[in-house]
């Protein structure tokens, strides 16, 4: 996948003295316009990926924020970054994991079922609706219920702007792991809803 | 029949999570985030400002900075440790110390001794100092200290002869 350029990613300090005022000023302005163009671009896939498994707005936005914070603390190596989605995605997902790894405890049952309701149903009738809504409740279930690096690549596969590639970035791996769990999770969700349908 | 039910499966599962993975952001998302960050911004370098008046005169880069700090935090402690705990002259009240190994006379001609060995001339003769004769209490000098203590305790004079 090609790099998105971003022109306020461009090392503009170079042209000045690096320790001169004029040079740090302008070298510090150019940088707040890189992070300001990040945060227009990226903001929005951001709150995705960590609504995806946080599943409540506002830790979402939280998540983003507290992404974008460490973005700002990482602002001298913003030229070293080569694909500053990828790179973005990464620290969301990992900000998004440290969360949920320090609110294990919250019950997790009503969020599916408050998610399930408010998905996208257009063009059904109220009936239809109730049962779109108890299919994807019966599937987050079921999400729910795999390991948890089946788990994550599934989740993060659903992102149509990343590719197997990205999401062997984002988790650390090599591409060859996400397609090996990739299959390994499709399995085990097909038998996880085909099980759950056969007991109703 | 299988293969194809999984296959509606997997279908439908993909199109929940594509569903939830395509959940609009809130509005105003960008602007809020923004405004986070310049706050953040602004607290940097209001954080930053003074540390540098202080410290930026003195060592240019932020390690050296600390490097120096912690070098000033060791000799304080050290010089702190030396005025609390001076040095002691002798061993410790209470310690047991072990007994030191007295030199060895060594007779002279004797060839290579130990290093702890102790020689003397040959010429010097030791001072041989005649036994004192010792005074066995006799009957009657006892009678005379028993009767005579009183005296000294400032008690009754008896009979007692010059």
């Amino acid at each position: 996948m090609e790099i998105p350029a971003t022109s306020a990613m461009e090392p503009k300090e170079r042209s000045y003295g690096p320790g001169t005022d004029e040079g740090n000023a302008r070298s510090a302005h150019s940088v707040e316009a890189a992070i300001s163009a990040l945060v227009d671009e990226y903001a929005g896939t951001l709150y995705r990926v960590a609504y995806s498994v946080l599943r409540n707005t506002a830790d979402a936005e939280d998540a983003v924020q507290e992404a974008y914070l460490r973005v700002l603390r990482h602002r001298n190596s913003l030229d070293e970054i080569r694909d500053p989605r990828v790179w973005l995605v990464r620290i969301v997902w990992n900000v998004v994991l440290d969360r949920k790894r320090r609110a294990k405890t919250r019950p997790e049952t009503d969020d599916i079922a408050d998610l399930a309701r408010m998905l996208p149903a257009s063009g059904l009738t109220a009936e239809e609706r109730a049962v779109s809504a108890q299919r994807h409740e019966q599937v987050l279930r079921a999400v729910q219920q795999l390991p948890e690096k089946e788990q994550r690549v599934l989740i993060l596969s659903a992102f149509e702007e990343l590719s197997s590639v990205e999401i062997a970035q984002v988790l650390g791996t090599t591409e060859s792991t996400v397609r090996s769990r990739l299959f390994r999770a499709r399995n085990l969700l097909s038998t996880l809803l085909s099980h759950s349908r056969s007991l109703r | 029949m299988s293969e194809e039910r999984f296959s509606v499966q997997e279908g439908e599962a993909e199109e929940t999570l594509r569903l939830v993975a395509q959940t609009p952001p809130p509005d105003g998302l960008e602007s809020r985030v923004h405004f986070r960050l310049n706050g953040e911004m602004r607290n940097g370098e209001m954080r930053t400002l003074p540390q540098r008046g202080i410290w930026g005169l003195w060592l240019p880069a932020h390690k050296l900075q600390f490097a120096g700090a912690a070098v000033l935090v060791v000799a304080m402690a050290a010089s702190l440790w030396t005025v609390r705990h001076p040095k002691m002259a002798g061993p410790q009240a209470g310690s047991r110390s072990t007994p030191v190994a007295q030199p060895v006379p060594v007779p002279p001609g004797a060839g290579f001794g130990t290093a702890g060995a102790e020689r003397h001339p040959a010429s010097l003769t030791p001072i041989q100092v005649p036994p004192v004769p010792k005074k066995k209490p006799s009957a009657k000098r006892a009678v005379k200290a028993h009767s005579s203590t009183p005296t000294a305790q400032g008690g009754a004079v008896t009979s007692a002869k010059p």
